[in-house]
C-alpha cells in the first residue's frame, strides 16, 4: 500500500509561531517534536504535543494517534520547579 | 519495506508583534520589596516602558491558587498566558491569563501530573485570545523569591526567547519577583499590575501606530 505523504501544523506555544510539516502516516510522534524542536532550538524532553485536549505519546505512529491532513498540532512547555 | 521519510518542515508563518501605546494606569505589587517599589516607581517617573504588565485577574488566580497549597507548604505552578508588543522599538509583554491544572508538587518541587494535561489543554483552550505563553510561574512557599538551579534549568531550556520571563511567588513571605536570565545567572525584572479591562487589545486610534507589524521578536 503506497501511503502519500501529507501536510499537518506544528504551533510553538511560546512564540506563536507555526510551521508547516510533510510527513507520512507512518511517521510519529517522536518524530514530529523532534524535527519541530530541531527547526526551533528547542530541547525534546521539556514539551509535550496536543491535539485539542489529547496529548499526542512519543512513540505512537501518527495514524495511531488520529492526525489527519491539515491538523494543528501544538508544542506546549512542560516546565518543572524547585 | 520502504524506509519510513522524516518529517520535513516546508515552511514556517512567525506571529507579527503588535505595535501598541503600554497601558499608563498602572500600580506596583503590593508585595514589592522597598528595592523593587522604587524601581518601579523609577519608571513610572521617567516614562520608559516595563518588561512585563500583569493583569490583576492573572495575578489573583497566582496568588489564591499560592495561598490555597501554603498550609501544607507545596508548591503550585502554571503557564503565563499574555501577548508580545513593541512601542517605540522596545519590546514588552503582557500577561492576560494562567493557564494550570493538577499538579505533583512537594514544598521543593513542582511539576503537571502528566494524567492531568488533557485539564491544561481545555484550560488554554478557554483562553478567549491567541495567547503566546510568554512565560511560566511558581510559588516557594515560605522560601522567599529566587530561581533555583531546577527554575534555571527550566528557564533555560524552555523559555529562551528575550520577551520570556518567571514568576516567583512567596505567599507565605508575601514576596513575589519576576526574572529573566542574563549570562550564567539570572536578574530580578520591574513588571507593573493593570487592570485586566485595559490590556485587551483594541483597535488602534490614527494617532498610536500603523498597525501590526510583522516583526520577529525571537531576534
Amino acid at each position: 500500500m503506497v501511503l502519500l505523504p501529507f501536510r499537518i501544523k506544528v504551533k510553538n506555544a511560546e512564540t506563536g509561531a507555526t510551521v508547516e510539516m510533510e510527513l507520512e502516516q507512518n511517521n510519529t510522534v517522536d518524530e514530529v517534536i523532534e524535527s519541530a524542536a530541531t527547526f526551533w532550538n528547542k530541547e525534546m524532553g521539556t514539551y509535550v504535543v496536543r491535539k485539542g485536549k489529547k496529548v499526542l505519546r512519543g512513540t505512537q505512529a501518527l495514524s495511531d494517534a488520529g492526525v489527519r491532513e491539515d491538523d494543528m498540532l501544538e508544542l506546549v512547555p512542560d516546565p518543572e520547579g524547585g | 519495506m520502504r524506509p519510513v521519510t522524516r518529517p520535513r518542515i516546508v515552511g514556517e508563518t512567525k506571529r507579527p508583534v503588535l505595535e501598541l501605546r503600554p497601558p499608563s494606569a498602572t500600580r506596583p505589587h503590593e508585595w514589592l520589596s522597598e528595592d523593587a517599589e522604587r524601581r518601579y516607581n523609577e519608571i513610572c517617573t521617567t516614562g520608559r516602558v516595563f518588561d512585563i504588565y500583569f493583569s490583576s485577574v492573572a495575578e489573583n488566580k497566582i496568588r489564591e491558587q499560592a495561598a490555597g497549597a501554603a498550609p501544607m507548604r507545596h508548591e503550585v505552578m502554571g503557564l503565563l498566558l499574555g501577548e508580545v508588543r513593541i512601542w517605540k522599538s522596545e519590546i514588552y509583554t503582557v500577561v492576560r491569563g494562567v493557564s494550570t491544572t493538577d499538579l505533583r508538587s512537594s514544598s521543593a518541587n513542582v511539576k503537571f501530573d502528566p494524567e492531568a494535561l488533557p485539564r491544561l489543554f481545555i484550560d488554554l483552550d478557554s483562553a478567549r485570545f491567541d495567547y503566546v505563553v510568554v512565560g511560566w510561574y511558581h510559588s516557594h512557599p515560605g522560601h522567599t523569591c529566587f530561581m533555583s538551579r531546577t527554575d534555571l534549568n527550566t528557564q533555560r531550556s524552555i523559555f529562551t526567547q528575550p520577551y520570556h520571563f518567571a514568576l516567583v511567588i512567596d505567599p507565605i513571605n508575601m514576596e513575589i519577583e519576576a526574572f529573566k536570565t542574563r549570562g550564567n545567572g539570572y536578574v530580578s525584572v520591574p513588571f507593573a499590575i493593570v487592570d485586566g479591562a485595559t490590556l485587551r487589545t483594541r483597535r488602534l486610534k490614527a494617532a498610536d501606530s500603523p498597525a501590526e507589524r510583522q516583526i520577529d521578536a525571537t531576534t
